[in-house]
């Protein structure tokens, strides 16, 4: 009796030492690399919170992104390559990617209130810059009506010289 | 630029389910052979069209596709 306890001690004795063992790999040590057990990586997801910060319009076209948390300024020259401001073209473009970013946003957060109801007003003032842009420089899609005759074909195109701007 | 609009441009009805011939059918979509390949074709060669009306119509066909 009294030896099958002294053995199960031994035994027991055994495990706690392997097991002290693996922790040992497995601690992640004086600034060395973590031990054999830890993580390739700690993953790090931000969450955008409800009705973020946000750019101005043709701040946002010209900083790639809505929101100033998302803004990584990797191309800072480019900024100063882009076309003018206050251009029918160009507020259509910002307000446009604005309505966009916005979409996007309103995909992972559409229970943001505040922020769908800003993005019904762009869309509303989508609407009227887009007529008034038509009926000065002509038709944005196919299907736009252009009184008098068919104006799709007139260059410049997007990708033409002064068709960007 | 293109927008999204969530409506077919045909109807689709099933009738007999075959994921087989769905698969063949998928990579003419997207495959490597697909309509995606050909319409990024179209709209890439546009861009050195010098006519209007071509440019229309390369730029037509790559929206179809």
């Amino acid at each position: 009796m009294e030896s099958t306890t002294k053995s199960a001690a031994k035994q027991s004795t055994a495990v706690t030492q392997s097991a002290a063992a693996a922790q040992d790999r497995c601690r992640t040590g004086c600034g060395t690399l973590p031990g054999v057990c830890a993580p390739m990586a700690f993953p790090y997801v931000p969450m955008q919170e409800n009705d973020p910060d946000r750019f101005s319009n043709q701040d946002a076209m010209r900083a790639g992104t809505l929101f100033p948390g998302l803004y990584l300024p990797f191309h800072k020259e480019l900024e100063s390559r882009f076309p003018a401001e206050n251009t029918a073209l160009s507020e259509l473009m910002a307000l446009d990617f604005a309505i966009d970013e916005l979409g996007l946003y309103l995909t992972t957060h559409p229970d943001d209130r505040e922020v769908l109801d800003l993005y019904w007003s762009y869309i509303r003032l989508g609407r009227e810059g887009r007529d008034k842009y038509q009926a000065q420089y002509g038709p944005l899609m196919q299907t736009d009506l252009t009184p008098g005759s068919f104006r799709w074909l007139d260059d410049p195109w997007p990708w033409d010289m002064g068709g960007n701007a | 630029m293109f927008v999204y609009e969530k409506k077919l441009q045909y109807p689709v009805r099933i009738k007999n389910p075959n994921p087989k011939l769905a698969a063949v059918i998928i990579s003419q979509y997207g495959g490597p052979d697909g309509e995606l390949g050909a319409s990024m074709r179209y709209l890439s060669q546009r861009f050195s069209m010098p006519y209007p009306e071509l440019k229309g119509l390369l730029t037509d066909i790559g929206t179809e596709e």
